[in-house]
């Protein structure tokens, strides 16, 4: 029998060593994939309900003397959850924003049953909408405000800009804003909903509301080698890096968290916007009256995604020569649609501009 | 002494796994753009479209027929059909909208009551003491713009924004 040698004994432990890096590795997998991570963590009080809509205000960590007087609304879409704004500590927007002096709201829709399969973007913008701007009003005691939409969050925003200009809205933040569908050939889901291939009454009747499951395959498979093969083969590479792990986990985390839109507002969206691009052509009506977004007044900030593939930048950009008003501004940032906000380079590159930008006009309007 | 091979360098011929990671990349780039491709040509929206046109075609009748017999079951049960409970959750949508306007008209009553209380202190206070203009209860009268910005972050008077707090704070409990 040979003895073992000094360089045998050196393997052996070495393969020992990358066994247990890789059980290590296996064991953050399976917690990343399988657990939630604690997201939306900022400090917060509910101040307002309505059926599923919640209107949270966050507690404020600025002295008062040094708070900007304008109260800032986040408004996000009706698919996926609004935590999204404020994913973890040191990376939340909403988090950067208190700690810059802003008093800050956020509208949260909630996640609607069957019994609101029939909501349409007449019920959000006119009803549920003005109702929160109202308690806002009432609990800030602010005349004027600022509201910040994302994605459908910025649809409904610009409708209710359009709709009721003297309401107070000072400043108006569109991120990847979905408004203009005059390019049926760009990409993102504009060939998909087209009427030739989808029946859309069909699905609304069949489900009620459109299942998150399936807006979820849609996004996703705008992507699918990013979305189904490099994410994972991406973490798999950093999972030995604990930044890495956390900002993956927090982010599966919400992009897991499937909700439903309401039947009416996604045929609505479908039909009205993606077919017929009524909003552009001024032919878009709620509850009887026009949605002209020349009528908008607020000074208006647009963030595009340069990489954006849910919402392609031509989908927004047209906007900018209807919106009524002087003060405009359109900003191109790299990155994708969830990224420019909730990625890492955030911090650095899109919310100190969208601070830049609102803060002197926060500051303004108590001086008449 | 041989160096370690450098896994950063594309060029290294000794580094199998920077060349297989390298290629790895180069595929997943360009099965990327070709997958990206497909999917937002035509064809594949025509495709799709059928196919979850099929699949809609053939739940819809079971979901129908699924339906029916819950309904029947939860009857013969005394229970609630899910169209009754959704019939329930819309009244109580409405009821909110009805407690929602009330509020609104509370808060208007109490930003007048709070107006007219100021309105009673200044008079009072005019009426004890009447100050030289330019100054506000003995002290001197700041910027007022700096005024107006303090009154729209402490508006509402401590009682009202305490009751406030109290509302949002056993809404979060009942939550």
């Amino acid at each position: 029998m040979t003895k073992p040698t000094k360089t045998t004994g050196a393997g052996v432990r070495a393969l020992e060593t990358q066994l247990r890096d890789i059980e290590e590795s296996t064991r953050t997998l399976q917690k990343v994939l399988t657990t939630p991570f604690p997201i939306a963590q900022t400090p917060k009080e509910v101040i307002w309900t309505l059926n599923k809509a919640r209107l949270y205000h966050y507690i404020p960590v600025v002295p008062p003397a040094e708070r900007h007087p304008v109260p800032l609304l986040l408004v996000f879409a009706l698919m996926n959850r609004s935590s999204i704004l404020d994913l973890r500590p040191g990376n939340s927007f909403v988090e950067y924003m208190v700690n810059q002096g802003y008093d800050v709201y956020l509208l949260d829709w909630g996640v609607p049953g069957l019994e609101d399969k029939n909501l349409k973007f007449d019920d959000y913008v006119l009803e549920y909408l003005p109702r929160a701007i109202r308690k806002l009003k009432a609990f800030s005691g602010a005349e004027c405000f600022s509201l910040l939409g994302w994605c459908i969050g910025a649809l409904i925003t610009t409708m209710y800009a359009a709709l009721r200009p003297g309401d107070g809205l000072a400043n108006l933040i569109l991120l990847t804003a979905p408004l203009d569908f005059s390019n049926s050939q760009c990409r993102g889901f504009i060939r998909w909903v087209s009427d030739e291939h989808f029946d859309v009454d069909k699905l609304v009747a069949v489900y009620g509301n459109m299942p998150g499951e399936l807006l979820d395959y849609g996004a996703k498979a705008l992507k699918p080698v990013e979305n189904y093969i490099t994410n994972y083969l991406r973490l798999w590479e950093n999972v030995r890096d604990p930044r890495v792990v956390e900002s993956w986990h927090a982010m599966n985390t919400w992009v897991t968290d499937l909700i439903p839109i309401a039947g009416g507002a996604y045929r609505q969206l479908i039909v009205d916007l993606y077919r017929h691009n009524r909003l552009m052509e001024g032919t878009m009506r709620l509850r009887g009256e026009p949605v002209d977004v020349g009528h908008i007044r607020a000074s208006v900030l647009t963030l595009i995604a340069t990489e954006d593939h849910i919402v392609p930048p031509e989908q927004t950009e047209g906007i900018m020569a209807k919106i009524g008003g002087g003060d405009k501004q359109l900003l191109k940032i790299p990155g994708g649609h969830i990224g420019m906000m909730a990625g890492s380079a955030a911090v650095k590159r899109t919310w100190p501009q969208i601070d830049a930008w609102l803060a002197p006009r926060s500051d303004s309007h108590t001086e008449e | 002494m041989s160096q370690p091979p450098d896994r950063d360098d594309p060029t290294n011929l000794l580094d199998p796994f920077g060349l297989w990671k390298q290629s790895q990349e180069a595929m997943l780039d360009s099965w990327s753009k070709s997958m990206t491709d497909a999917v937002n040509s035509g064809p594949y929206a025509e495709t799709t479209g059928r196919m979850l046109d099929t699949y809609l075609t053939v739940s819809a009748p079971l979901r129908k027929i699924m339906e029916q017999t819950m309904t029947q079951v939860l009857g013969q049960l005394s229970l609630p059909s899910r169209g009754e409970v959704v019939s329930i959750a819309e009244r109580m949508t409405n009821i909110e909208m009805r407690l929602d306007d009330l509020d609104a008209r509370l808060d208007v009553i109490l930003r007048e009551v709070e107006r007219a209380a100021s309105a009673v202190v200044a008079l009072g206070a005019l009426h004890v003491a009447p100050t030289s203009a330019g100054t506000q209860n003995g002290a001197p009268v700041k910027n007022r713009a700096t005024q107006r910005r303090r009154a729209s972050t402490t508006s509402a008077p401590a009682t009202a924004r305490t009751a406030r707090g109290a509302t949002a704070r056993s809404r979060a409990k009942a939550e």
